[in-house]
């Protein structure tokens, strides 16, 4: 039958279940290291069913074998070894469409391929059919249906895999072109030979080349697939086997092949799938709209114009209550304090300094709500892969891969897992490149910010003013980014966009849920430690100066620190050197800004009137709209929190980019500011 | 007075933790306030998937 101990690759798509499979075979008996000088797992396993000794190897997940990503290339490297005897392609049966496109790539290689058909049990539940019959004759290849979680077909799989291995990928063939051989347009019959059959054009040029390979190369095992890959001009296989091609490969035909590869999955997909779900019939017609040329970005504006709708005036519906248990409890904290004669220093330390700090940044909880509500709507729906995809054409005009759009994207969460995750891009100058812009993007922290200016200052067109910040910073961030793509030259290679564009679907209410207490808990957990901590040290710098204790606030550290700054913010019309002690805070932490502010003019904003107080406040101190919008613009761009820039410094591995890089977005913020103010100044008189 | 030291000293020592904490969570590479342990997912949706 064959090899008595057999060497299987498990490969296929992310999330479709192919370590669960590998899982179910290997147990406990798994060994996880690193591929050879990279950080992705090999993970390898061993087991016995009947005469034969399996050895498993789990691939990265992949959507394809380019060489795009390491995870692509080491697949790739790996399976062409002579070790591998036969590749298991698993494919989550639901989605078959999508994973078909890897295991057209699979046939290809030449290495016998058996297709496991994952997650059956959802095809089932979705009241879908699939061909089982049909789908080995259009492949070639072995079909078995399995379902890692429920542990059915594993040992079918098994069989199958011995039995085929040392086999040819066209065995099973029966493409139904035999039957209406005499309507087909193409010139090539190579239907009995592979799955795979392209245009006669390319057909042409592949017999060529697989005829030139063949002559300089006859040990080449698998010219085919080679001649493909020649095609393609992928740089890994034109390196590895120089021969001339100028003739031949005119120009790269990559998005002939793909396109060739999915009409023929298209052809499968109609002969094997019954009863196609509705959900992907709405999916597609949704997405018409969505990933639109033209509209789709309009609508990604119209939406997240609607988010913040939603998270100023139902956040601020909602914040009316809190407020009023705020002011509550932090009145029957003066009471007691007063009640138990506790020395004054204490009762302002507490009531003046933490109460005032951590309450005023509590009253935003609600917007803060909101937001990560609709945006977690947003996600679970499945729209937010529609972003990345809409902004890709954006992306490449900046420079910047696709791919660094998802990044930018978290950042409006939180801006350290945006920096992490700039990780999936392959080039490290795109990397930078888009470490450098995500800071750029307003995250959550920021949003209080806004809440409360705007709302001061801006009355009913507070969220507009609110909203301008978001686009503001996307706009400094593409003009950072092709800024810096003018002067850093990209190399000619570009990595286009792979990304799974999940079914829309109707939003699970816990997923949300989970998702909004995980955020809630992380914000009080940061109201209670940091806003904490950074209210105390405020107090003690308000309080004390170089001669110690003072009763003038105009003789503290504070305001020692803050008249420092103020011949540099004033030209921006920042020039309270309480805003600018309230910006040094927002290093620690952006909502540091809101708590020092209602600590440095103490003024309680939990409520409208506090709100109309502080108001009166500014104004009287000759702070006006002008000077608050140009607050919130330097508060947007300046340079981010310590937990940022601590980052920023862990992902570039260079404290001279760190250092670069938070001077660059205060000079971009002092700039911006100035120029805002200054003009905006013309225009008013001011 | 003794009421006054107390919570004084209680307030003190809850800041030195806080500070404390966080060089500690900055010495392991967590760097974020947020409660998973890895800052490359998305917190909340990683715990889900779990």
């Amino acid at each position: 039958m064959g090899k008595e101990i057999i060497n299987v690759a498990f490969a296929g798509n992310p999330n479709c279940g192919k370590t669960t499979l590998f899982n179910a075979y290997t147990g406990a008996r798994l060994k996880v290291a690193n591929w050879p000088g990279v950080t992705v797992e090999k993970k390898e396993g061993a087991f016995k069913f009947h005469e034969f000794q399996y050895k498993l190897v789990d691939l990265p997940g992949i959507y394809s074998l380019t060489c795009y990503s390491t995870e692509e290339i080491l697949s790739r490297q790996y399976l062409l070894e002579d070790e591998v005897d036969v590749v298991v392609d698993v494919a989550d049966a639901s989605n078959l469409e999508r994973n078909l496109y890897l295991t057209l790539q699979l046939i290809e290689l030449g290495k016998p391929v058996v297709l496991a058909l994952n997650m059956m049990d959802i095809v089932e539940e979705r009241g879908m059919e699939l061909d089982i019959h049909r789908l080995p004759e259009m492949l070639g290849v072995p079909v078995i249906p399995v379902s890692a979680r429920k542990r059915t077909g594993l040992e079918v799989l098994m069989h199958a895999v011995a039995h085929h291995q040392g086999k040819h990928n066209n065995e099973l063939l029966e493409h139904h072109h035999d039957m209406i051989a005499a309507q087909s347009v193409h010139r090539h019959n190579h239907h009995k030979e592979f799955a795979m059959v392209y245009s006669d054009d390319i057909e042409d040029k592949i017999d060529d080349l697989e005829e030139r390979l063949l002559a300089a190369y006859p040990e080449v095992t698998n010219p085919r697939w080679h001649a493909i890959k020649m095609l393609e001009k992928d740089p890994e296989v034109m390196k590895n086997y120089s021969i001339q091609t100028d003739d031949i490969v005119d120009k790269s035909y990559e998005h002939e092949i793909i396109n060739q590869k999915y009409d023929f999955i298209e052809e499968v997909i109609d002969e094997v799938l019954m009863n196609r779900t509705k959900k992907e019939e709405n999916t597609e017609k949704i997405d018409q709209w969505m990933t639109h040329p033209v509209w789709g970005m309009p609508i990604f504006f119209g939406i997240m114009a609607l988010v913040f709708l939603l998270t100023f005036v139902v956040g601020d519906w909602i914040a009316g209550g809190f407020e009023m248990v705020i002011s509550a409890i932090s009145g029957a904290i003066y009471n007691g304090m007063m009640g138990l004669r506790l020395s004054p220093f204490l009762i302002s330390l507490v009531c003046d300094g933490i109460i005032t700090g951590v309450g005023g940044i509590l009253t935003f909880l609600p917007n803060i709500f909101m937001l990560f509500l609709a945006l977690a709507f947003l996600e679970d729906s499945g729209y937010m892969s529609r972003v990345a995809y809409v902004m890709d054409g954006l992306m490449e005009k900046m420079g910047l891969s696709g791919r660094a759009f998802i990044p930018m994207l978290l950042g409006f969460g939180c801006t350290v897992p945006a920096i992490m995750s700039a990780r999936t891009l392959e080039d490290t100058r795109d990397r930078l490149r888009t470490i450098m812009v995500t800071p750029f993007m307003s995250c959550s922290a920021r949003l209080p910010i806004y809440v409360l200016f705007s709302k001061m200052f801006f009355g009913r067109y507070a969220m507009v003013a609110a909203f301008s910040m978001y686009v503001i910073g996307l706009f400094v961030a593409i003009a950072i980014a092709l800024i810096y793509s003018r002067v850093v030259k990209r190399k000619e290679e570009k990595n286009c966009l792979l990304i799974e564009l999940p079914e829309y679907k109707t939003p699970n209410a816990r997923t949300i849920i989970i998702y909004v207490w995980e955020k809630i808990k992380d914000y009080l957990t940061k109201a209670g430690t940091t806003i904490f901590v950074g209210s105390v040290l405020l107090w003690v710098i308000m309080n004390f100066g170089p001669s110690g204790m003072v009763s003038d606030i105009s003789a503290s550290f504070a305001a020692g620190i803050g008249k420092f700054l103020v011949p540099v913010l004033a030209p921006a019309g920042l020039g309270l050197w309480q805003i600018g002690v309230a910006l040094i805070s927002g290093v620690a932490a952006k909502e540091l800004v809101v708590s020092s502010c209602s600590v440095l003019f103490a003024m309680n904003i939990n409520s409208d009137m506090g709100l109309e107080a502080f108001h009166h406040t500014l104004n009287t101190m000759g702070f006006g709209t002008l000077n608050a919008y140009a607050l919130m613009v330097f508060c947007l761009l300046y340079v981010p929190c310590m937990a940022t820039i601590a980052t920023i410094h862990k992902e570039t591995a260079s404290w001279k980019w760190t250092i670069g890089m938070v001077i660059m977005q205060i000079l971009v913020a002092w700039g911006i500011a100035v120029l805002i103010f200054q003009i905006g100044s013309m225009f008013m008189g001011g | 007075m003794a009421f006054t030291i107390a919570f004084t000293a209680v307030i003190i020592i809850y800041v030195i933790f806080v500070i404390y904490r966080k060089i500690m969570q900055i010495r392991a590479g967590k760097y974020c306030e947020c409660s998973c342990d890895d800052c490359t997912k998305q917190c909340g949706q990683k715990k889900e998937k779990k």
